[in-house]
């Protein structure tokens, strides 16, 4: 992978962290309202052409964003709560949020390239 | 772009009984928002109060609310009770009335269709409609209801309390009805226990004789709540004749069973010392009711001010006012009556159940529908049918845990409309002995011994409540539903009822014993208590110029009355017998045990394994009847080894030669001995800590949420009566005087949140029997001044 390459990737991965936090301020809208802007970059990625490893950037942004907030919550308070369930549970639900973050942004991403790219390919990840 | 839908779908919804796995893991509003120690939402505005209300918050989280009139105090009590117990009072409201199912799944059907079929919800409305016409009462309540919306209609999913996010249900609005479901549901735990069918059968069975003998009434070492003065010996309170009724052919023994429920040590001590016996002289009162222990707990601290009323104790979140408390001038505490309220009616009905026999006429069998929403599934539609008596709670199909008490009707004084939150609204205003007198002599349901003090130097406790006017054995045996006779329609009246003002030994007290001795002219009977009692006239009877330190000793004693006067018979029992070493050295140390169950004592868990063995081999001849029953209370056991070594009890049905007292008491020693060991083994030594260890479950039985197995003093016979479960669950000592000094401990805390530093805070000074000095302000500066948190409603 060339830098260029690399350097597209990181800097849609920091596009996409600005997205997931930003779209969160707002407690009215669903909680599954990211998938839409993520969506959306993934339609300018295809129309800009750029070289961007669609699922894997999708995914390692939204592990990172949603581990990372709920690290940031669990420290920022007494983090009592995941305390009282020892650290495996903990872990796994810092891991299990990392996990669905990941998952819904990495398939967003996905889809919003592919549905503009090949209207006929399968999806397939 | 299907997958993508499909997921997002997946992690929206709930499947096996798991939260919705997006939503609960999402950090922005999931489960780890919980974690916030405190409700993210203060400096509230926009509300309906009429002038800013201050909530000052002390170092241990208690809230003290100083509002300028009552309406916006109540709105304010409400708002900050939800704050933080909002899930607690929301799903006690709920299984009060028997909606568990509307937010779980499956397996509360049945739960549900008895609370409807026992009549709490049926009775919550009806009280309801009483409270309506009062103005103080509904306008206290409708205040409450608002300041619990206020609150609720803040909360987005983010701030939902965590127990919501797991079940996934939203909050849904409070209502009036649901502060009346709350107080019904203490009622419930308070009064909810009968045992009409297992005296029934035993009456029957043993006959008047042998039935007076080992299930009397009143028996002689007991201290009643009242001496009745100068009335005459009513003998029907000492020895209960059979009523003529009760035949084989009233009811076909051999089948009747009776699901054991009750706890009889649930009980509670409260106890009040006028001036000439404290060292201050003005009245000292403490109070330490017993409840099981829950998290949350059961109790929430607040101080309640406005003008006209400075109030400061434990509220019942859901409730409106201070339910144990004190205020400038007066201090009141409450025991559980005891009294049995609870009475089965023997029908005959019809086999399409559309007619019921009443005095030898075929009378129109009256139903309702009760419509118990389940979650996910159809409605359940269950017709309860209504007697003259009462409802009949299980009929047809549902016949309960156990199928004897279909169609008999229930007859309970908590289905009478009654109005106790204007008891409670009335005491946090009293400010003398009229006053305390006038809040409570329309109390009703359940029956309580309320104790006063105030600081003109009264002490005062009542007997307090509706209890029927019944003739001798009325409503201890199931009655016949078929005749009016058998209907009881009077109470004794509110002056008849035990009481007790400024006597001239200047003590009261009760902890469920018996309220009267059996001068009291009227018959009654309940489920009465008595080691406490006796434990607690001991020593106040030797307390002279007493102080708070004083009390809380007292409070937090370990001696149990009845070990202490078992224990020398038992070791008469013993001389001379052959023992083995290591037998011989616990019964020699025996010798000097003071009956105390102290944290690190050798000796408490041996003997009560002892006693329990004694208790076992003597009355084995009850589990070989044909119904469950309860055996004899420990005192007539006590009588029979000091007095009838012979008694046929004694002797062990399944051997061949013919036991007497000491055999009996001989083989549970030695028992008793290896058992000890064994558990010793198990827990780390013989000390009574490891044995009696405490728990607090979590009400949805997670057990991560609850406080687990804490080793602890105390025992049910001894006024610390901290056993695994249940125990003094609000501690309170409360000095009178120009200002009152008051001291008091919950195990549990403010909080409902269990990510809160307040959640579970006072477990381990409530258990190692510290007292926290509680803040009562005068005034809401000198409030602000002493505290460091503080919210304002405008």
């Amino acid at each position: 992978m060339d830098t260029k390459v690399k350097y597209i990737n990181l800097k849609t991965g920091i596009v996409l962290l600005a997205i997931l936090l930003l779209t969160r301020l707002a407690d009215q809208l669903p909680w599954w309202i990211f998938i839409v802007p993520v969506l959306i970059t993934g339609i300018v990625i295809t129309w800009r052409k750029w070289p961007v490893n669609c699922f894997w950037v999708g995914f390692l942004s939204g592990f990172i964003a949603w581990t990372s907030a709920s690290i940031y919550f669990h420290l920022r308070s007494d983090g009592r709560l995941l305390d009282r369930f020892g650290i495996l549970a903990g872990m796994i639900i810092v891991a299990g949020s990392g996990l669905v973050g990941g998952l819904m942004t990495g398939l967003a991403l996905y889809t919003g390239k592919s549905i503009t790219t090949n209207r006929e390919a399968h999806l397939t990840l | 772009m299907i997958a993508l839908i499909i997921l997002t779908y997946a992690l929206a919804m709930s499947f096996f009984g798991m939260p919705p796995l997006g939503k609960f893991l999402d950090p922005f509003i999931g489960v780890v928002q919980n974690e916030a120690a405190d409700s993210s939402l203060k400096g509230i505005s926009k509300y309906s109060v009429t002038a800013p209300v201050n909530v000052f918050y002390d170092n241990r989280g208690v809230p003290h609310i100083f509002a300028e009139n009552t309406e916006d105090l109540y709105f304010a009590q409400g708002y900050v009770t939800a704050s933080l117990r909002l899930w607690q009072m929301d799903f006690i409201s709920y299984a009060a009335a028997g909606r568990l199912s509307e937010i779980v799944n499956e397996g509360l059907l049945d739960y549900d269709r008895t609370q409807r079929r026992i009549g709490m919800l049926e009775s919550a409305k009806s009280a309801l409609a009483l409270m309506q016409q009062d103005t103080t009462t509904i306008n206290a309540i409708r205040a409450y209801t608002k300041g619990v919306n206020a609150y609720i209609s803040q909360l987005g999913y983010r701030q939902w309390p965590l127990e919501y996010k797991v079940l996934n249900y939203p909050p849904e609005p409070w209502t009036e009805l649901k502060t009346v479901l709350v107080m019904k549901n203490m009622g419930n735990m308070l009064s909810g226990y009968e045992e009409d069918f297992n005296m029934t059968n035993l009456m029957l069975l043993m006959g008047e004789q042998q039935f007076n003998k080992y299930f009397p009434g009143i028996v002689p070492d007991i201290s009643p709540i009242v001496k009745e003065k100068g009335g005459r010996p009513n003998p029907a309170l000492a020895f209960e004749k059979k009523p003529t009724y009760l035949n084989s052919a009233f009811v076909s023994s051999g089948t009747l069973l009776n699901a054991n429920t009750w706890n009889p040590q649930l009980g509670s001590n409260s106890w009040v010392l006028s001036g000439k016996k404290t060292k201050t002289g003005y009245p000292i009162l403490c109070n330490d009711p017993h409840l099981n222990f829950s998290m949350p707990a059961i109790w929430l601290e607040m101080q309640l001010s406005a003008p006209g009323m400075n109030v400061y104790g434990v509220c019942v979140p859901g409730s409106p006012a201070v339910i144990i408390g004190f205020n400038e001038h007066i201090a009141w505490g409450i025991t559980n009556g005891c009294d049995d309220v609870k009475d089965w009616y023997k029908l005959k009905i019809t086999n399409d159940y559309r007619k019921y026999e009443m005095d030898g006429q075929w009378i129109n069998l009256p139903y309702r529908i009760e419509v118990i929403k389940r979650r996910n599934r159809a409605p359940f539609y269950d017709t309860v049918y209504q007697t003259i008596q009462g409802p009949v709670v299980y009929s047809g199909s549902f016949t309960g845990s156990n199928g004897t008490h279909a169609n008999h009707a229930l007859r309970w004084s908590l289905h009478i409309p009654s109005n106790e939150v204007l008891t409670y609204i009335k005491l946090n205003r009293a400010q003398n002995y009229q006053d305390y007198r006038d809040a409570i002599k329309n109390y009703s349901c359940p029956v309580l011994n309320f104790s006063y003090a105030d600081k003109a130097g009264n002490i005062a406790v009542n007997h307090q409540g509706a209890i029927a006017v019944k003739w001798p054995g009325q409503g201890r045996f199931v009655l016949d539903g078929t005749t009016r006779e058998h209907l009881y329609t009077a109470n004794i009246p509110s002056d008849s009822l035990p009481q007790e003002h400024n006597p001239a030994d200047g003590i009261l007290f009760s902890a469920n014993q018996h309220p009267t001795d059996n001068n009291y002219p009227y018959y009654y009977n309940g489920y009465y208590a008595e080691n406490r009692a006796n434990r607690i006239r001991q020593l106040l009877e030797h307390t002279d110029s007493a102080n708070v330190q004083s009390m809380m000793k007292m409070q937090l004693d370990n001696v149990s009355y009845f070990s202490a006067e078992t224990l020398p018979v038992l070791l008469q029992y013993m001389q001379g017998r052959q023992l083995s070493v290591q037998g011989q050295r616990a019964l020699d140390s025996m010798q000097h045990w003071k009956a105390t169950y102290t944290l690190n004592d050798n000796m408490a868990l041996l003997y009560n394994l002892w006693w329990k063995r004694i208790k076992d081999y003597t009355w084995d001849e009850f589990h070989s009847f044909s119904f469950q029953s309860r055996v004899p209370d420990d005192h007539i056991l006590l009588a029979m080894l000091r007095h009838e070594p012979d008694n046929d009890y004694f002797d062990q049905q399944l051997s061949n030669v013919h036991e007497d007292a000491g055999d009996v008491v001989y083989a549970a020693f030695k028992d008793a001995i290896e058992l000890r060991d064994s558990i010793a083994a198990k827990r780390g030594g013989p000390q009574w800590g490891n044995y009696n260890q405490v728990s607090m479950g979590h009400m949805l039985n997670i057990s991560k949420l609850g406080v687990r197995k804490q080793p602890s003093a105390g025992a049910p016979d001894a006024i610390d009566a901290v056993s695994a479960t249940w125990g003094p669950s609000w501690r309170m000592i409360v000095q009178l005087g120009e200002r009152p000094q008051a001291w008091g401990i919950y195990p549990g805390g403010e909080s409902g949140n269990p990510g809160s530093r307040y959640y579970d805070n006072f477990v381990t000074d409530w258990n190692k029997g510290s007292y926290y000095p509680l803040q009562f302000f005068i005034s809401a500066t000198e409030a602000g001044k002493n505290t460091t948190r503080k919210w304002i409603l405008k």
